[in-house]
């Protein structure tokens, strides 16, 4: 899958000395052009709580695009770990996931429960995963995102 | 969720632990586990864990058994004064035996070597020399037992004598009795042939030498027991004398003996004497009851491993064990224990509680004792299960395994019995005659089990659960129910929360093919398949094609048919018509729905690039297609569904019958039942979310974010289509509900390309500019003619255009004229008076307010003599102020001049109901009322004709037109019921202010179909508004 054909796509940074994740999202730009948006940023401490779904992510692409330069190594670029920089495509399904823990993280601090509401997120089926996604970025997004955090632990 | 402090990292096995150098060989050969008393003693061609005493010794845990045997035996050997002793070894086949008589052997031939054997007896216990015999009964023939001095020995006693006292002591014995087997010695003989000093006799297996014979049948056979009685009592009496003599015994839990007996025993005694299978079976069987009686006279029975069998095992298969690693993996399983008790004490089983538990891991250590006790009560309880080199045998295959595997773990468990290794999958399946678990092993534990672990990213914890799962499950005789704190105790790791046991195993019993939920979190691996097989197979036999039906159904009456017309799964976009209506087409994939929103003919076969027409209205139409990837999600999981329900019916078929298999299908359809509730909503959500590909003539496919699919929840309820329009919107691709176009925009970019009215190119119909609105680029989707109508408005309004109704009034930015050529009226219109919603209909005519023909719409003609209806030459009689008319002559007479204050159209029409509604239409008043009459008598079938079906009469009064929709639709269903029903229908309208002077321009000027209805129209003093 390409960046041109991905539904989701994530891209390491650092910020402040620590590594981010953002992920990103296809919809309709400024322009009316369906593109890659910055949906929601998953904080140092959610990326480590999420580092398995992150990992299992990025390796789900049936088809990773090969690298620009063959004759350099497999010609399929190493998915794991998430090189701090480039843009990787993730599927829909994952993809989903991976936004839903997104946002689920976002503004807690819960060492202890993250990695337990990451698990959850990783068994839901992708389905589930973008129904809560649509819930969670939709009008009523905040009570959504509240009956999410409990449901998956990520609060008491 | 789990609390407490992080679990302490443990050292793994492969740091702390040095395996003994055989276990780790390239070939695990049988003989290193399989001791053999004859190859020690006879053959000379034991390997050197058996044959060579100092790394024998170094192998051997000193349990407290042997030890105990050890010394009791050898205080009689010492004992030169009194009766020696005679010692059972009583276990079953593979019960460590013949390990404690090649111990006993090997201290009694070095006897006086004070470095051998020192951790069993010390060298201070032992004579200097000890004169020792052993046979194994196994390695011998029925009337062969050894080749000794060039000659076949034939009896066990020529054979003690031979090892006691070399060829001077055979030939003693020749002297006295023949070698016959048949021929018992006499006891003095017997007692002969001992040697002075001690003595130490060791008699293997002689269960399978007495069944060699005959069993119970042969005379060689009770001539055997005879001479062993006889050497019982011997030993019984003289001093310095030990006999020890084994028997499998009858152990409780053990199937019968030979099914103990390995293929190579059971054929020794069927070469002895060529018999059958069975007959050596019976044979083994008759000579243990035999023996066992005459066994029973030793004055000691001894279990030389007794409960030391971890200590046994690790001492044999590791040369070191790291105790601090032993006892900090010990602390940090203890530790994850408690405190995944305290979170969840369910998952925890009893036995893993007390304290002492934290020594027994240590003891056990690298093994998880729940493992050692799994093989203990689990497999030992087979009855082809040897217990000590059955046991000793597969944990050096374990041992091997992780030792040679990919990662190293910090306690071996049940969970790392990798069965993909064809060592530990034939010791385990093979040769504990369980091949018929092979298919579940395949498909669960080689495919389920990886696959739920790849895609919950859970590591190998299912692969592991199902190991457990699976070794527990092998004894199936009764069969094995698994809790799952036993599971969560086989299976679970220091840097686990807890509950991934648990949670692997539901998710195994849900997808697995032999794993079965037997509620109450108790699980099997079964042969036999689960409802998750069943169901596999039956999605196997649906056809794919069979699947795209429910998911079209879901996604078509989830997108809705309002407000835009819904156009389904048109084949080309030949299908979908040049509508000028707001237009949705479901497409079933992408491209389709490319094509469809840019030509609206269909591509020519054979010539895919040929000349198309574009599509014309390119604004009203909007395409919807599915992401390939979701779409096959949604059509897996609706081909699922439809199998399930295939599946349901034929096990409801099969519990109805209540023959043969009703009680599984009742569990299949218990295990089912979950599924079945589930897909639905799984197939239709995911149908929802596939056809996310909103396609528009002039932008590249948009996705429809989940926000805009996500839907009923709390009652919010939408549809596709309001979803997609939302989204558009959003975007400012569509107009909003109550947008206009500009006028501005329609005056420079839609007239200009507008088709102009009869050749005057500054007039134009209103259906003309909506059509050139919906070709031009650049335009937003418009979902309905709203907004142009409300641009036509806001552009007379604005003065960019002027407007000619129907009805003949003219509407300008500050004029509005009404009536008759002849007897036009103009009026200025007042400051911020508001125009009405502007028709686009071919009817309406629109033009540039400075055209010579739009000014002829505000002129006023030259004025008669005389005002007013009086002064015309009419026969009727006027009234001067507030009359009413009931004729359309005198009604268009008076509204020339007067304002129309109320008017009632009554019809009688066959569509009466619909023709008064329309004319309230017709007159835009502001709150019509609609009466309706319908009568008749009801229709009667022929058969009934003579009953009196009795009258209907029913009636609506004063019902606001607006309102009366549901009524009015009744009222008509009602009529049809009738024999030829009376309906009668009037609308009641009023008018006040300026709507009045537009209603009497509406009565000059007519309406449609105006002979249908009868009037009573009343008008307003003549100048009033």
């Amino acid at each position: 899958m390409t960046l041109k054909e991905a539904p989701y796509a994530v891209r390491a940074t650092r910020r402040n000395g620590a590594e981010v994740v953002h992920v990103y999202r296809r919809e309709p730009d400024a322009k009316r052009r369906d593109r890659l948006q910055r949906l929601v940023t998953l904080g140092p401490l959610a990326r480590q709580a999420g580092e398995a779904l992150l990992r299992r992510a990025v390796d789900a692409d049936p088809k990773p695009p090969v690298a620009r330069r063959r004759g350099k190594g497999t010609g399929r670029p190493a998915v794991w770990p998430l090189a701090v920089g480039p843009f990787r495509a993730v599927t829909a399904e994952w993809g989903a996931r991976i936004a839903l823990f997104a946002l689920v993280a976002r503004g807690l601090r819960d060492a202890a429960r993250l990695p337990l509401a990451a698990r959850h997120v990783a068994e839901m089926t992708g389905t589930d995963a973008a129904w809560w996604v649509g819930l969670a970025t939709g009008a009523r997004a905040d009570r959504g995102l509240r009956a999410l955090r409990i449901l998956v632990d990520a609060v008491a | 969720m789990g609390s407490g402090t992080a679990p302490k990292a443990t050292g793994t096995v492969r740091q702390s632990c040095v395996p003994r150098i055989d276990v780790l060989g390239e070939d695990l050969e049988d003989a290193i586990y399989a001791a053999s008393l004859d190859a020690v003693v006879r053959r000379k061609d034991a390997p050197p864990v058996y044959g060579d005493a100092g790394t024998f010794f170094r192998n051997t845990h000193p349990s407290q058994n042997l030890r105990a045997v050890a010394r009791s035996i050898f205080k009689h050997l010492n004992d030169l004064t009194n009766p020696g002793i005679a010692v059972r070894l009583n276990t079953g086949f593979g019960g460590g035996k013949t390990h404690a008589l090649i111990a006993l052997w090997h201290l009694a031939k070095h006897s006086g070597d004070p470095n051998l054997g020192k951790d069993i007896i010390g060298a201070e216990h032992r004579p200097d020399r000890v004169a020792v015999a052993a046979i194994d009964g196994q390695s011998l023939g029925a009337n062969a037992v050894a080749l000794r001095e060039g000659r076949w020995l034939r009896t066990l006693w020529h054979e003690l004598a031979w090892q006691l006292g070399g060829g001077e002591a055979l030939a003693r014995l020749d002297a006295h009795v023949l070698d016959d087997p048949a021929s018992l010695p006499a006891y003095d003989i017997t007692a002969s042939i001992l040697p002075p000093g001690p003595v130490l006799i060791l008699l293997d297996e002689i269960v399978l030498y007495v069944a060699a014979q005959g069993g119970a049948n042969s005379p060689e056979a009770t001539t055997t027991l005879l001479f062993i009685r006889q050497l019982m009592a011997i030993a019984n009496a003289r001093p310095g004398l030990a006999l020890v003599i084994t028997d499998p015994g009858a152990q409780a839990g053990y199937g019968g003996l030979t099914e103990q007996l390995d293929s190579e025993r059971l054929r020794r005694v069927m070469q002895a004497r060529n018999m059958t299978a069975g007959e050596a079976a019976r044979a083994v069987n008759d000579a243990q009851s035999m023996i066992a009686p005459e066994a029973a006279r030793a004055v000691e029975e001894v279990d030389p491993v007794g409960d030391e069998s971890v200590a046994v095992l690790t001492r044999r298969l590791f040369e070191r064990i790291d105790p601090a690693a032993a006892a900090e993996a010990a602390a940090a399983y203890g530790d994850t224990y408690d405190r995944v008790r305290a979170d969840h004490p369910h998952l925890i089983p009893a036995e893993a509680v007390p304290a002492t538990y934290r020594a027994e891991i240590a003891a056990a250590y690298p093994f998880h004792p729940r493992l050692l006790r799994t093989v203990r009560e689990r497999l030992q309880a087979i009855p082809s299960f040897q217990r000590s080199r059955g046991t000793l045998r597969l944990f050096a295959r374990i041992v091997k395994q992780v030792w040679q595997g990919d990662r190293d773990v910090s306690i071996i468990t049940a969970g790392d019995l990798d069965l993909a290794v064809s060592s530990t999958r034939a010791e385990l399946l093979d040769r504990l005659q369980r091949t018929a678990f092979v298919p579940a092993v395949e498909a669960d534990l080689f495919g389920h089990a990886p696959e739920l672990d790849a895609r919950f990213a859970t590591g190998d914890t299912h692969t592991r659960v199902a190991r457990a799962l699976l070794l527990e499950s092998l004894q199936i005789d009764p069969p094995v129910i698994v809790d799952v704190a036993d599971l969560t105790l086989a299976t679970l790791r220091p840097s686990d929360t807890g509950t991934e046991p648990l949670e692997a195993v539901r998710r195994l019993a849900e997808a697995a093919w032999h794993v079965l939920d037997l509620a109450g979190d108790k699980y099997r691996f079964s042969v036999e398949a689960s409802a998750m097989k069943l169901l596999e197979e039956e999605v196997q036999r649906t056809a794919e094609t069979d699947a795209r039906a429910p998911v079209r159904t879901a996604v078509q009456s989830y997108f809705g048919t309002t407000p835009l017309k819904l156009v389904s799964w048109p084949r080309d976009a030949a299908m979908v018509g040049a509508a000028t209506s707001g237009t949705l087409v479901l497409c079933e994939d992408l491209d389709l729905a490319r094509d469809i929103v840019a030509y609206q003919d269909a591509p020519v076969r054979g010539d895919p690039h040929g000349s198309r027409i574009r599509r014309l209205y390119r604004n009203v139409i909007v395409a919807v297609a599915p992401r390939a990837d979701l779409a096959a999600t949604a059509y897996r999981l609706a081909r699922r569904h439809i199998a399930a329900q295939a599946l349901k019916e034929r096990l409801d078929a099969t519990v109805a019958v209540k023959g043969q298999g009703a009680l599984a299908a009742a569990l299949a359809l218990e295990q089912l039942r979950p599924y079945l509730q589930r897909l639905p909503r799984e197939m239709t959500e995911a149908a929802r979310q596939a056809w996310n590909q909103v396609v528009l003539p002039e932008n590249e496919p948009l996705t429809l974010t989940e926000e805009y699919v996500t839907t009923a929840v709390g009652g919010g309820a939408t549809t596709g289509q309001q979803q997609v329009l939302k989204m558009l919107r959003a975007n400012g691709l569509a107009f909003e509900d109550g947008a206009a176009l500009g006028s501005g925009i329609i005056e420079s970019k839609i007239l200009p390309g507008t088709a102009p009215h009869e050749g005057d190119a500054d007039l134009f119909t209103g259906k003309a500019i909506a059509e050139r609105a919906y070709q031009a680029s650049g335009m937003a989707v418009f979902p309905d003619d709203s907004p142009v109508r409300r641009g036509l408005q806001a552009a007379v309004r604005d003065g960019v255009l002027a407007a000619k109704m129907a009805d003949g009034s003219a509407h300008s930015s500050t004029q509005y004229a009404y009536g008759p050529q002849a007897d036009r009226q103009v009026r200025e219109r007042a400051p911020g008076q508001d125009l009405p919603l502007m028709p686009v209909d071919a009817m309406t005519i629109y033009g540039r307010p400075a055209a010579p023909a739009v000014k002829a719409w505000f002129a006023v003609p030259d004025k008669p003599d005389v005002d007013g209806p009086a002064a015309h030459a009419c026969h009727c009689t006027a009234p001067a102020t507030g009359d009413t008319v009931s004729t359309w002559d005198l009604a268009k007479r008076y509204a020339a001049t007067r304002p129309l204050v109320r008017l009632s159209l009554v019809t009688e029409s066959e569509k009466a109901i619909e023709d008064a509604i329309a004319g309230a239409r017709a007159f835009n008043a502001t709150a019509p009322r609609l009466s309706v009459e319908v009568g008749g008598k009801p229709r009667v079938p022929a058969s009934a004709a003579s009953d009196q079906p009795g009258d209907v009469a029913v009636s609506l009064t004063r019902v606001k037109v607006t309102d009366a929709v549901q009524l009015t639709q009744a009222v008509i269903n009602l009529a049809r019921t009738l024999e030829a029903p009376g309906i009668g229908a009037q609308v009641d309208m009023e008018f006040t202010g300026d709507a009045a002077p537009r209603a009497s321009a509406k009565v000059v000027a007519g309406i449609a179909n105006e002979d249908r209805y009868k009037i009573e129209a009343t008008f307003g003093p003549e100048g009033a508004s």
